[in-house]
């Protein structure tokens, strides 16, 4: 199946000749997990709160680190997971029971990757060796400014913000 | 009604006495004065004497609504100051039968009671000293506004408030015919007094002083039933939460809703009686367990009193088996309430991450309305080429796709509420019957103990005889409990079905409101003409009307918004006027006196002087026998022509309304 391709459509196509399917996409209710939109403005609020100054006026972060922050700030309810595993750092015995489908979860988000694609295809973002580099068309600054401005995703905001004290090491973001 | 006759202010200073006098006649009374004559000081002693200054804001018998000439300090005019040592306002008022009163009270003084000298038609004079404001209304003794309103003939009507009823003050109508300087102008009943929480009250002033009393009194019943109605809704959904709550711990989850409208309530509430709900929802007949318990008791106890024992008795099987199968039920309830305690965590988890999705949706909506930082076009900065966002696998969701998805995880949302709480009912049920099962183990188990310890099979058949009557008569007592909580649980339903029969919902007949406010409609409509009303001015102004809370309206916009800024002036006097003149005219409950204190101070050019005067000369009514008082300052010229049209002018003698006692003459300063 090409990449991108509505399962719907393709589902449609094969019962084409057997079946009259009748599908308005419209009408059904995708996850706005899967909207562009909503991960532009995600990535653009954990960029926001966690890069770091590289050169003047221009800041960076770790690949890994937004594509973490990013994926838990859609999920709050991953928060004490998350916390269980940066504190199991040290001792290596407690790591053996923290649960691995966090690890899992965020290691396989590849939208995560086809949005950092576009992002950079756009300008937007500037890829590094491991980091993540603003480009020549800023857009995240905006995207804050609405976001605080309309008090939207404060529910992300809220665990961004939470996520501050977290101390992600190079371990954690193995693999991604 | 009334005429006011006369205003006086009198006291002693370290100087001496000092007084003030104005006496006023029927129709257009102007006085006329500048700047510091006591104006005001005058106006105020007319609001300070009917005992309505909580409509200045100000708490209950604080004269700070005075200037400090009255209280603190006066001048004379001779460039010193005398503190005050006494001073007292009066206001003599006569009625339109003859009768005459005279109100006196203290400014510096004993501000909480006013002197009251009533004098009949023929001559008779009764005083009393009554509560300028404790107990007003309510104190048919002491009560200045209960003495006041009965004096008047005026009808003492009832409002509701947010959690009960009031009364309607004096300080309610005020605003309606005394216009305050300092802010009786900003608005139509700019001094309304809201904090009493009297609902609707601008409204039932004008209707009052218009002498709309039925409707007064329709409107206060309605507001009643509404607040009765609401408060029994409340009461049967406590009732049903209690209901439910204590089934529940008996182990029976039934259906004993206290939602919707009282008469459904009440519909549902007599149709099954809770013994009859508990039978059909539950399987669970107390009577029956009641008389099964006591037969059963009565045979154990002849049994152990009388009965021939069996020499072969099974009773340690017997007894043994009891308690295994109470261990096993025991262990199955715990096993269930694990499950439901792992089953509700996760609902609890499930319904977290639902109510956030559904605010990341609801967010998502909102931002793609907003259009801000969204990208609507997307080019290659090197080629400049368009970008797909499908050539990135990605896809950008349309607002009608996310509603969908925001509905979908609404049903979600609500579906998962209802699974939580079964789940929480079926724990307490389990919980409450997990209770049951372990007591019953710790008799079984201590009844298995003593029939194994029994010595020979007649003493084991006796023991388990004893321990059996002890348990049955311990679960009589628990069905009997149980049986008067449910009885009392029935007879709070049973009082409140009854008081909802006592309640009568009022049934609103035919009043004469609709006409007494056209009258008033196109009386207010013909003095904003006169008064010049820069809205009304053309040839075919729009439709004029008056809306639910007597807003005047000018083709759908308030009148208020229309026009210049010195319209709001007009608009407040003409008002004020209007509602007295049609008052008058259909036997309103109105004083009869308006008083405006210096309506020209939006006006000060000479276009708006010389229409306020033309005003006083034509558009006022003078065959009415409303009584206006209009303080204010008015030129040599202005003064002039109004006397020589007949209209009677206070002016100013001197610098100061107050003066020392041995200049004053007997008829005061004016």
């Amino acid at each position: 199946m090409p990449k991108g391709s509505s399962p719907l459509r393709l589902l449609a196509s094969l019962l084409s000749g057997y079946a009259k399917p009748v599908i308005d996409l419209d009408r059904l209710a995708p996850s706005s997990v899967y909207d562009l939109d909503y991960r532009i403005a995600i990535v653009a609020l954990a960029f926001e709160v966690y890069s770091k100054p590289f050169m003047a006026g221009v800041r960076r972060i770790r690949t890994g680190e937004l594509k973490l922050v990013q994926f838990i700030a859609q999920r709050p309810w991953l928060l004490p997971v998350i916390h269980q595993w940066s504190n199991s750092r040290r001792d290596h015995q407690a790591s053996l029971y923290v649960p691995q489908h966090l690890r899992r979860g965020y290691l396989a988000d590849t939208m995560f990757d086809d949005v950092i694609d576009f992002l950079i295809a756009r300008g937007s973002l500037v890829r590094g060796a491991s980091h993540l580099i603003e480009g020549t068309t800023p857009l995240f600054r905006s995207i804050l400014n609405a976001a605080l401005q309309g008090a939207l995703f404060t529910a992300e905001l809220e665990v961004l913000n939470e996520l501050r004290g977290l101390t992600v090491t190079n371990e954690m973001l193995e693999g991604s | 009604m009334i005429e006011i006759e006369q205003i006086v202010i009198n006291g002693l200073s370290t100087a001496g006495e000092f007084a003030g006098v104005l006496k006023l006649g029927p129709g257009l009374q102007i006085i006329s004065g500048g700047n510091h004559y006591g104006k005001s000081l005058t106006a105020t002693t007319i609001a300070w004497c009917l005992a309505v200054e909580p409509m200045f804001g100000i708490s209950d018998n604080q004269p700070i609504c005075f200037p400090e000439a009255a209280r603190e300090r006066v001048d004379f005019g001779d460039g010193t100051q005398h503190p005050v040592i006494t001073s007292r306002g009066g206001l003599f008022i006569k009625h339109d039968d003859g009768r005459r009163l005279q109100l006196w009270r203290a400014i510096k003084g004993d501000t909480t009671v006013i002197d009251i000298l009533e004098i009949s038609v023929s001559g008779k004079v009764t005083t009393s000293r009554l509560n300028t404001r404790f107990e007003t209304m309510q104190d048919p003794t002491g009560g200045m506004q209960f003495f006041l309103f009965e004096w008047m003939g005026w009808p003492r009507e009832k409002v509701s408030t947010f959690r009960g009823e009031s009364s309607i003050y004096l300080e309610n109508l005020a605003p309606l015919f005394y216009i305050d300087q300092a802010e009786g102008w900003t608005n139509i009943q700019a001094l309304q007094i809201s904090r009493y929480g009297q609902q609707k009250i601008a409204e039932t002033a004008v209707e009052y002083l218009l002498g709309a009393k039925e409707s007064i009194e329709q409107r206060f019943a309605l507001q009643q039933s509404e607040q009765r109605d609401q408060s029994l809704r409340d009461e049967a959904h406590s009732i049903s939460d209690r209901v439910r709550g204590t089934l529940l711990r008996f182990g029976w989850d039934i259906t004993w809703s206290g939602s919707g409208t009282v008469p459904s309530i009440v519909k549902r509430w007599s149709g099954l009686s809770l013994s009859e709900v508990l039978l059909k929802e539950a399987d669970a007949d107390i009577s029956r367990s009641l008389r099964f318990n006591i037969e059963r008791t009565e045979k154990l106890r002849l049994s152990l009193t009388k009965g021939d024992l069996d020499q072969g008795s099974s009773a340690p099987a017997i007894t043994s088996q009891a308690a295994i199968d109470l261990k096993m039920r025991r262990n199955e309830l715990s096993k269930q309430l694990h499950i439901l305690r792992l089953q509700r965590e996760n609902a609890e988890q499930l319904t977290f991450a639902i109510q956030h999705k559904l605010k990341s949706a609801g967010d998502l909506l909102r931002y793609k309305k907003s259009h801000v930082g969204r990208l609507d076009v997307v080019e290659c900065p090197t080629c400049h080429r368009d970008l797909d966002a499908e050539t990135f696998s990605l896809q950008q969701q349309t607002e009608k796709s996310v509603e969908a998805h925001v509905q979908a995880l609404d049903r979600d949302r609500i579906l998962m509420v209802d699974n939580l709480n079964a789940l929480t009912r079926s724990m307490i049920t389990t919980t409450a019957e997990l209770a049951i099962v372990d007591d019953q183990l710790n008799t079984a188990e201590s009844a298995l103990r003593v029939v194994t310890e029994s010595t020979s099979p007649a003493r084991e058949q006796m023991a388990k005889l004893a321990i059996d009557l002890s348990a049955a008569e311990r679960e009589y007592q628990r069905l009997q409990d149980m049986a008067r909580e449910i009885e009392s649980l029935q007879l709070q339903i049973n009082t409140w079905v009854e008081s909802v029969g006592l309640s009568r919902i009022p049934v609103g007949s035919e009043t004469d409101l609709r006409s007494r406010i056209e009258r008033f409609s196109a009386t207010l409509f013909e003095y904003l003409c006169a008064l010049g009303h820069m809205a009304l001015k053309s040839s075919h102004p729009g439709q004029f009307y008056l809306d639910s809370q007597y807003t005047p309206y000018l083709d759908g916009r308030r009148l208020r918004s229309l026009g210049s800024a010195s319209d709001q002036a007009r608009l407040v006097a003409a008002y004020t006027l209007a509602l007295a003149v049609t008052a008058e005219e259909i036997g309103g409950y109105h004083p009869g006196f308006v008083v405006l204190d210096e309506p020209l101070q939006q006006n000060p050019d000479s276009q708006h002087r010389e229409l306020f005067v033309r005003f006083l000369l034509a558009g006022l009514p003078t065959a009415t026998g409303i009584q206006v008082i209009i303080f204010t300052n008015l030129n040599d010229a202005e003064v002039k022509h109004l006397q020589e049209h007949g209209r009677e002018v206070h002016e100013s003698l001197g610098d100061h309304f107050l003066q020392p006692i041995s200049h004053s003459s007997a008829e005061g300063p004016l």
